[in-house]
């Protein structure tokens, strides 16, 4: 008996090593080589490529998928001699099919991703540096100043192309119009989100839902604390800019005295009944389920904007609808790798990704074709105020669908009916004004720090959510925020700010 | 007088027999009325709410007493006949083939390692167990599927990973030992028949009762089943029920989200606003489990029999 568990234990052993060596091979780094290539090179590299490259993108499949990828297929061989075959997941399915996908010998050239997960495939080497070979495409390289390529610069090296479109956020609260006319309620006079309370008092006085606010652990975005640049979850750093960059302190927002005001507020609001009472349970679900059965009832909500967001808003809610802006307008690690288009390391064409990715991004002919799908079968051209626009056709969503904010370049995009002519000139503008994050190309690098940053995480989705809700008290003293603070701390967030510090400090001084 | 006695025979047989279970056994009653309850009411309310208003369901959330009834989420979900077509063609042919072929294989093997003079038993015994002990993750297993085995985009994929369930293997090589006597087997050898003649004669007749439950829940396992299809099956027209389910979940939710943060167009609003989004699920759940509930009475007779399997040892 003990004889045979031994040889069993040996086999187990050795299966767990494999296991081990096999998961450890993943985050291998490569040495980037400094060189950048020349002009000969690339031209050397795409001849010896196949030229067909595989596009993997995050929307639905509808029933003309196939039909438009042949004619961007078309279209980019008779334009840069690569031919393109574009690859639809839904949503939800992207995420879970991908991982495993880029494991496997398919084919995979380019494909979409964003934000965290971005980060830590660029880090765990599943996508391919583009530093020394963007030089060589200058169209590409001159679209992006250094700003829109600092959230996909990690540990030095450039990890996908971000889809060009309003890169900064500013996060307002939206109302109709018609109700602050109502009450004589300015919307220059609203700078904080305290100062929103009069809205909510006039809503509440007309019977009118109050504040939108999530189901607790769907809520938690610190892009709309204005007094902090967020550097990775909870973990901040004050955005003043009268504070010299290197005298900066990192903070974990829910230790600050601005997270206790906050959910003080919330929590005041709950108790006026501005916020719905089952919050807790329910979330936005009640919320929304009243809103849709009688738009009359519609209150604030609490969201991301873009310029001309407005006029879909007020489309979608049939009246006009004003936005609020209640945080300075910040280009951020977050807002410019919302959206991005990265090549597989695995890939056997580089250069004619790069091509196809600087066609894509330039070019407005393939950027409709791919955007919008086929002219005459799921949009036509029409004219509006002497400007050409999209059209698109009834039920076209069902037979092709790419989301604008990541089907490429939207400042090159086709105007869709209805949209002011200078909509692009406002884009610029908007991201010519905004402000960039302090650690903007920042990307503290934590995997030392792993077994830490889950312990926050799970106050952040847990205590600290219920009390973004508004509906617990601040000051319960299990539930409170001096509970979250004590947990947090016990789950190590002081190791995880002197590890950012440290970081940070160091990517100051090598700026 | 002959015929008397006979009559009162099989009476007694009958009071004997079966008379102690017609006894009323009014606590074991109870509970199972309770336990029946307990299975019903949601059955129940899913069938009311798929059925109810969509102001109705906003207004007064689930209930068994909506204010108003309405048949569009049947309207939506017959809207999308063709994919529900295809999607129950692939779903039962992955649980016909998949319960059969898995059936075939687990009793073979099953029946292999319950001869106690095959040389290679104790060797599969032992691989069987190393399986059942370590897995090598979703990972590698789609590593080696796809690469190796080159079943991405086949529909094989649906089938052929774990149509030999270990638990099943050992199920039914306990039922060989105690059921089918070592002596039939024997029997068969000395009358000149061959191995196959014997698996397939003598001792897979004697595995019904065993095959019928355990097919059941394999078969139930498949229909529910929808991470495969949904990984390894990139074709549309290849579609799970479940999988189906499961994508127009998804897609409600991401036109909700792009609703609610104003991303939407104008046809997404409109589809938002018209979707009956709750009883829709529940008209989809229905739908999905409908065989299901239609086919296990005709398997309960074997359950009976089949899972005391493990109760007595010959």
């Amino acid at each position: 008996m003990n004889k045979r568990f031994g040889k069993l234990s040996i086999l187990a052993a050795l299966s767990l090593s494999a296991v081990l060596i096999a998961t450890g091979c993943g985050g291998n780094k490569e040495n980037a080589d400094n060189g950048k290539k020349t002009a000969e090179q690339v031209a050397a590299e795409f001849e010896k490529e196949s030229k067909s490259i595989r596009v993997f993108f995050g929307d639905t499949k509808g029933t003309d998928n196939d039909e438009v990828s042949e004619a961007v297929s078309k279209l980019s061989k008779e334009k840069i001699g690569v031919e393109v075959e574009m690859v639809f997941f839904g949503a939800g399915e992207y995420a879970q099919k991908m991982p495993k996908l880029m494991a496997t010998n398919e084919q995979m050239d380019i494909g979409f991703d964003s934000g965290d997960a971005f980060v830590s495939r660029a880090r765990d080497g599943a996508y391919y540096d583009l530093s020394a070979d963007l030089d060589q495409y200058p169209k590409l390289r001159e679209l992006f100043g250094d700003e829109f390529l600092g959230g996909v610069t990690i540990d030095g090296g450039i990890y996908g192309i971000p889809t060009l479109k309003e890169m900064a956020e500013t996060w307002v609260i939206y109302i109709d119009q018609e109700t602050l006319d109502r009450h004589n309620i300015k919307a220059s006079s609203i700078k904080t989100i305290a100062d929103a309370e009069v809205i909510l008092e006039a809503l509440k006085s007309e019977g009118r839902l109050g504040f939108n606010i999530g189901k607790a652990g769907e809520h938690v975005s610190f892009g709309r604390n204005p007094e902090y640049d967020t550097i990775t979850g909870p973990f901040v750093i004050s955005n003043d800019d009268s504070i010299a960059p290197e005298k900066k302190e990192v903070v974990n927002y829910y230790e600050t005295d601005d997270f206790r005001e906050y959910v003080e507020l919330l929590h005041s609001w709950y108790e006026k009944g501005y916020i719905s009472e089952d919050v807790l349970e329910n979330g936005t679900i009640t919320y929304t389920n009243k809103f849709n059965t009688d738009k009359s009832l519609r209150g604030i909500s609490y969201i991301s904007y873009a310029p001309l967001n407005e006029v879909l808003t007020s489309k979608g809610a049939g009246k006009e609808m004003t936005p609020i802006p209640l945080t300075p307008t910040t280009i951020s690690n977050v807002s410019t790798r919302g959206s991005v288009y990265c090549i597989y390391k695995k890939s056997n064409n580089v250069q004619s990704s790069l091509r196809f990715l600087q066609l894509w991004n330039t070019d407005k002919e393939v950027n409709t074709l791919i955007k919008f799908g086929i002219e005459g079968k799921h949009y036509n051209f029409i004219e509006e105020d002497g400007v050409k626009k999209v059209k698109k056709v009834d039920g076209a969503s069902s037979m092709y669908l790419n989301q604008n904010w990541r089907s490429g370049n939207v400042l090159i995009s086709q105007l869709e009916a209805g949209e002011p002519a200078d909509k692009y000139e406002q884009y610029k503008k908007y991201n010519k004004n905004a402000r960039t994050s302090v650690v903007l190309g920042f990307t503290p690098d934590l995997s030392s720090l792993d077994a830490e940053l889950a312990g926050c995480n799970a106050v952040v989705s847990t205590k600290a959510a219920a009390l973004l809700t508004g509906a617990i008290d601040p000051n319960d003293k299990e539930n409170g925020v001096d509970a979250v603070v004590k947990e947090m701390k016990q789950a190590g967030s002081a190791k995880i700010i002197t590890e950012i510090q440290k970081q940070y400090l160091s990517w100051i001084k090598n700026k | 007088m002959a015929e008397n006695t006979k009559r009162k025979k099989s009476k007694a047989k009958v009071e004997g027999v079966n008379g102690r279970l017609f006894k009323p056994q009014p606590v074991l009653m109870f509970n199972l009325l309770l336990f029946t309850i307990v299975c019903l009411v949601p059955m129940i309310l899913v069938t009311i709410v798929s059925f109810s208003s969509k102001t109705s369901i906003a207004i007064k959330g689930f209930t068994f007493f909506p204010s108003g009834w309405s048949l569009d989420a049947y309207k939506f979900v017959f809207s999308k006949w063709d994919i529900l077509v295809k999607a129950y063609g692939v779903s039962l042919y992955e649980a016909l083939f998949g319960t059969a072929l898995s059936m075939f294989l687990t009793t073979l093997f099953a029946y292999t390692i319950s001869r106690k003079e095959f040389f290679l038993k104790k060797f599969l015994t032992t691989f069987m167990v190393i399986t059942m002990l370590f897995s090598g993750g979703s990972v590698s297993s789609f590593i080696v599927n796809s690469n190796v085995y080159g079943l991405r985009n086949n529909l094989l994929i649906l089938i052929l990973p774990g149509c030999v369930s270990v638990f099943n293997a050992v199920v039914i090589r306990t039922f060989i030992q105690s059921n089918v006597p070592n002596e039939l087997v024997e029997a068969a050898r000395i009358d000149g028949a061959g191995e196959t003649y014997i698996f397939f004669k003598i001792v897979l007749p004697l595995l019904v009762p065993v095959i019928a439950s355990l097919g059941f829940m394999g078969a139930v396992t498949h229909w529910n089943e929808w991470q495969t299809a949904m990984l390894y099956l990139d074709n549309q027209n290849f579609r799970t029920l479940q999988l189906v389910l499961n994508s127009i979940e998804n897609d409600i939710e991401q036109i909700r989200k792009l609703v609610e943060t104003g991303q939407a167009d104008a046809t997404m609003i409109e589809l938002s606003e018209n979707l009956p989004t709750d009883a829709c699920r529940m008209a989809f759940l229905l739908l999905t489990l409908g065989p299901v509930l239609v086919i296990y009475p005709f398997f309960q007779k074997y359950f009976m029999k089949g899972l005391t399997v493990g109760a007595v040892k010959g």
